[in-house]
């Protein structure tokens, strides 16, 4: 069976490249490299890591670096790279991935999507609730600290009324109960303002 | 001569480690949130007052719950971490304590920036004196959307990186 002709060989490539980045070996399946090129400069990827290879130490374990996004001579592709330290040389190992991670992409900025409106409606929830505190406490405030407060100055009002009063006083009186009416009933349509709803 | 540094931005989902790296490098800030997978990176080249390069490789990680469940290869020969938490989102910062911890232990010798993003949105001043309380050193509050304080972030890092 012909190798280069399998799915999966076409989504692997092996690339060995020296300590100092000279890539002497690639096969070319993911993307297209000269040899001689240099390793380090293909993508920010392994120039970022270049300090880490050449310091010469053998890995025991290969690195492994998932979803990486690569962008290497204009072709794009997401993979998970592994790569292995031996005594003279870099061995590399791209996976090409980009199917399954645009499809996980989409997956997970819907997954997001649901998670960003589920939190919008709690938001929502939590804004209604609090709102209704609030306009209950100052409704309460209305009632006890304004109408209450007035009914009382109306109820010592008329309780003068029913005095003897001089004709002066009993205008001034009248002056009073019209003025306190007046704020009363001003504190009453506030009060059922409140239950209008100001977000609709 | 130019030397190479690497930088990653760390932080949880949705608190805006792209835009603040596509801002810095692109000038350019996006509405439409576009979660990032695995890994993307870039590179920008300045150059330094003494006239050296400094090559930044920025790491722009997914987000996590947690720093500790970051992949340790991809935090690998680090020089600075970017960790970023969003002013707007309690949930972000809620393990920020831990974060620092394990980062400041596992790598003691690597830069770290910690950064509150969305000031556009939320005032610094309501956020800094609860992180305050638990100790945490915020080192910059920006706003990827405005562009605010996203210079001085990378100017600063330069500097730390250079020395």
């Amino acid at each position: 069976m012909n190798r280069e002709n399998t799915f999966f060989s076409k989504k692997i490539q092996e690339i060995h490249a020296k300590p100092g980045g000279e890539i002497f070996l690639s096969s070319d399946t993911i993307f297209k490299l000269k040899e001689g090129e240099n390793l380090y400069s293909l993508h920010p990827f392994f120039e970022s890591l270049k300090h880490e290879f050449e310091k010469g130490r053998i890995m025991e374990n290969s690195l492994a670096f998932p979803c990486v996004q690569l962008e290497i001579h204009k072709k794009e592709a997401i993979c998970d790279i592994t790569i292995k330290r031996e005594r003279d040389f870099l061995a590399i190992l791209l996976f090409d991935y980009s199917q399954h991670y645009e499809h996980l992409h989409e997956a997970a900025q819907e997954k997001k999507s649901a998670m960003l409106q589920e939190r919008e409606h709690q938001l929502k929830l939590k804004y209604t609730s609090e709102k209704e505190a609030y306009l209950d406490f100052i409704r309460e405030r209305i009632d006890t600290k304004l109408i209450f407060e007035m009914e009382q100055v109306v109820r010592k009002v008329e309780q003068l009324k029913r005095s003897s009063l001089e004709p002066e006083q009993r205008e001034i009186l009248q002056d009073i109960e019209e003025i306190i009416g007046s704020f009363h009933l001003r504190a009453i349509q506030i009060r059922e303002g409140l239950d209008f709803d100001f977000d609709n | 001569m130019e030397i190479t540094k690497k930088i990653v931005l760390l932080g949880q989902f949705g608190v805006g480690k792209t835009s603040i790296a596509r801002r810095y490098l692109l000038d350019v800030f996006d509405n439409d949130y576009v979660p990032t997978l695995g890994v993307q990176i870039r590179k920008q080249v300045i150059e330094l007052p003494s006239g050296r390069k400094l090559s930044m490789i920025i790491w722009d990680l997914e987000g996590f719950s947690s720093v500790s469940r970051t992949r340790s290869s991809y935090l690998l020969g680090s020089h600075a971490f970017v960790y970023v938490f969003d002013v707007t989102r309690p949930y972000t910062y809620q393990n920020i304590e831990n974060d620092i911890k394990f980062i400041k232990t596992k790598y003691p010798k690597v830069i770290l920036e910690i950064i509150g993003n969305k000031i556009d949105m939320e005032d610094e001043k309501t956020v800094a004196p609860l992180l305050k309380e638990r100790n945490v050193s915020v080192t910059g509050y920006v706003s990827a959307k405005s562009g605010k304080g996203i210079q001085d972030l990378f100017t600063r890092l330069t500097q730390k990186l250079e020395t």
